[in-house]
């Protein structure tokens, strides 16, 4: 597995609401507008949520058939994300993005490498203290297509969404990466016993 | 019928960003969309379909 560097998370700064949307400059958007946009935008973000819980979650399955954890690590760490009030919906729907592409790089790094205990310690370096970039992303859809196809596609399109903002990625990763370690140190546990 | 699906998610989608909806996230969808279940695709489309008819609505007050 390459190396990488740590990162120091940047602050938070929250974007304008007027901001988090692309207008067709011909239309004036009033807050009517904006709320039935917004209304629908967190119901595509609970459906987001539920997608990702159900791509991670049957990965681990596989191998921990029976055992609530990972669907519960999951769950808690997307549902921070959805309910983090200090976010506009837009920055939400990537940090989304972001966190179900690190539960999702954990797993299958774990499950779709030979060796799940040098796995586990290369997948802990991933999501924690590293520079976790779509390409790290893309490398283990890479190397999981053949055995987990439907996750690893979905990690690849993921990585591609932020190709074109590598930077804010990082920046992000860093920081819900340490969140993150908390969820799926739950996941441990269960993982050491395979 | 999985190309006509996503033919017709497309119509749905333009018609949102014609409305003033975020390119980057409906771009997302429209990507992912084939790797959804049935019944998430569904989820999807009544989603998008009723902030078409809601924006609609207000375009005529």
């Amino acid at each position: 597995m390459a190396s990488f560097e740590k990162r120091k998370p940047t602050e938070e700064t929250e974007i304008p609401s007027s901001e988090s949307i692309t207008v067709n400059m011909e239309l004036a958007l009033t807050p009517e507008h904006r709320e039935v946009m917004e209304r629908h935008k967190r119901g595509r973000l609970e459906l987001l949520r539920d997608f990702i819980t159900s791509r991670t979650v049957d990965v681990a399955m596989n191998f921990m058939p029976g055992i609530d954890v990972p669907k519960l690590a999951i769950e808690g760490m997307l549902g921070k994300t959805l309910s983090n009030e200090k976010l506009t919906l837009r920055k939400r729907f990537d940090y989304m993005l972001i966190s179900g592409g690190i539960a999702l790089s954990y797993v299958l790094a774990v499950f779709g490498t030979p060796d799940a205990a040098l796995a586990l310690r290369g997948a802990a370096g991933i999501v924690a203290n590293v520079e976790f970039g779509p390409e790290v992303m893309r490398d283990i859809a890479h190397r999981t297509k053949e055995k987990f196809p439907k996750a690893s596609r979905f990690l690849e399109k993921t990585a591609s969404y932020f190709v074109d903002k590598r930077e804010q990625f990082i920046q992000d990763a860093g920081r819900i990466g340490k969140e993150a370690e908390r969820y799926l140190e739950e996941l441990r546990p269960e993982i050491t016993m395979i | 019928m999985s190309g006509a699906k996503n033919n017709d998610i497309g119509k749905i989608i333009d018609e949102l960003l014609h409305l003033g909806e975020d390119a980057e996230e409906l771009k997302f969808w429209k990507n992912i969309f084939e790797d959804l279940a049935p019944e998430e695709q569904e989820k999807l489309r009544a989603n998008l379909e009723g902030e078409i008819e809601e924006l609609k609505k207000l375009r005529k007050l």
